[in-house]
C-alpha cells in the first residue's frame, strides 16, 4: 500500500472528518464513522479501509464523550476494520451499474455490518461484565435497533452521493469500471 | 460475479440482519415479560382480595366480593375501601356508628362477623375491627347488632 501525496491527503482529511464527528456530542449510536470507514475501504481498498477503522476506533477509545472504552476497545477496533475491509472486498468486486442497485445493496451492507460490528462489541461486554453473550445482545438490542437503522439509512442513502461526487473530482478509479 | 449470484447474496445478508434483529428484539420482550411477571408475583403477595358483606337489616345486603386491600389492611381498613364510615373511638378501639349512613344500633353500633369456611357458618367478633389483621380471601361481614349473623 503506496500512498501518492494526493492519496494520503485524502486518507487524512477523511481521518481527520471521522474522528471529529466521531468525538462530537451526538446520540449514542448515531455516527458516520462506519459510513467514512467503508468508503476510505471502496477507496483504497481493503489494507488502508482495515488500518483506518483501526486508526479512528484506537482515537475514539481514548477520547470519546461517552468516556474511556477500555476492554471494549479491541472489539471496537476489530468491528471496525471490518468495515473497512469489507469497504476494500466491495471495491474488488466492483459496483453495480444501476444506481437503485447500489443503494439497496449499500444499506443492506450498512445494516449487516453494523450488526456483526454490534455483536463483537456486546461479545466485549459480555466477556468483561461475566454474562451471557447472548443476554448482552439481547439487553442492548435497542440501541443496536437505533444503529442498524441509522446506518442502513446513511449508507443506502449518503453512500452513493459520496461516491460519484469523488468520482467527479477524479480522485478515485471509478470501482464500477473494475 | 453474476448478478444473479449478487442478489443472491445480498438478500442472504439482508435476511441474516432482520432474523438476528427479530430474534434479539423477541428475546429483549421475552426478558422484559418475565421481569414484569415476577414483578406481579411480588405486588400479588402485597394484595388480599377479601370480601366484604354489609346487612343494612332493611332486607338490603351489599356484597363486596374480591375487594383489594393492601397486606397488613384490618377489617376497618377494607371497609372503608368499599363504604361511607363514621366511627368513634372507645380507647384504642374503633367503633362503627353508621355506614353509607345508616345507624347502627345499640351502643356498640354496627358489629363484624367472620365467615368459618370450615364450619360454613359466621362467627362473632372477639375483637374490635381496627384489630383484626385480615388474611386473603377472608370473609367478614357487618350487621346492624350483634344478636344475628348479617346472613
Amino acid at each position: 500500500m503506496r500512498f501518492q501525496t494526493r492519496q494520503l491527503a485524502l486518507f487524512c482529511a477523511l481521518a481527520a472528518a471521522a474522528v471529529g464527528i466521531q468525538l462530537a456530542p451526538r446520540p449514542p449510536n448515531v455516527e458516520s464513522t462506519s459510513l467514512i470507514t467503508f468508503f476510505v475501504g471502496v477507496i483504497f481498498g481493503c489494507l488502508a479501509g482495515g488500518l483506518f477503522g483501526t486508526l479512528v476506533m484506537l482515537v475514539n477509545g481514548f477520547l470519546s464523550p461517552w468516556g474511556f472504552a477500555g476492554l471494549i476497545m479491541p472489539f471496537q477496533i476489530v468491528g471496525m476494520s471490518l468495515i473497512g475491509v469489507t469497504g476494500g472486498i466491495l471495491r474488488r468486486y466492483g459496483a453495480p451499474s444501476s444506481a437503485t442497485r447500489m443503494v439497496f445493496e449499500t444499506a443492506i451492507l450498512g445494516s449487516f455490518l453494523t450488526l456483526v460490528y454490534d455483536i463483537l462489541t456486546n461479545v466485549g461486554v459480555a466477556l468483561i461484565t461475566n454474562v451471557p453473550i447472548v443476554f448482552a445482545f439481547i439487553t442492548g438490542v435497542a440501541f443496536s435497533f437505533i444503529h442498524i437503522v441509522w446506518n442502513t439509512v446513511l449508507f443506502g442513502l449518503a453512500f452513493t452521493p459520496l461516491l460519484k461526487t469523488f468520482q467527479t473530482f477524479g480522485e478515485m478509479r471509478k470501482i464500477a469500471d473494475k | 460475479m453474476q448478478t444473479s449470484k449478487r442478489t443472491l447474496v445480498f438478500a442472504v445478508l439482508a435476511l441474516i440482519v432482520w432474523s438476528v434483529t427479530t430474534t434479539a428484539y423477541a428475546g429483549y420482550y421475552y426478558t422484559q415479560y418475565k421481569q414484569l411477571e415476577d414483578t406481579l408475583k411480588t405486588m400479588q403477595s402485597l394484595i388480599l382480595r377479601v370480601n366484604v358483606l354489609i346487612n343494612y337489616g332493611n332486607g338490603t345486603k351489599e356484597w363486596h366480593n374480591a375487594t383489594l386491600v393492601p397486606a397488613g389492611a384490618t377489617v376497618f381498613n377494607a371497609t372503608l375501601a368499599v363504604a361511607r364510615v363514621e366511627h368513634s373511638m372507645w380507647g384504642e378501639y374503633v367503633l362503627i356508628d353508621s355506614i353509607n349512613g345508616v345507624q347502627g344500633i345499640g351502643d356498640a353500633g354496627w358489629v363484624w362477623w367472620i365467615w368459618d369456611p370450615s364450619t360454613s357458618q359466621w362467627k362473632s367478633a372477639l375483637e374490635a375491627c381496627n384489630q383484626h389483621v385480615m388474611v386473603d380471601g377472608e370473609t367478614i361481614g357487618w350487621n346492624q347488632n350483634w344478636t344475628s349473623p348479617p346472613s
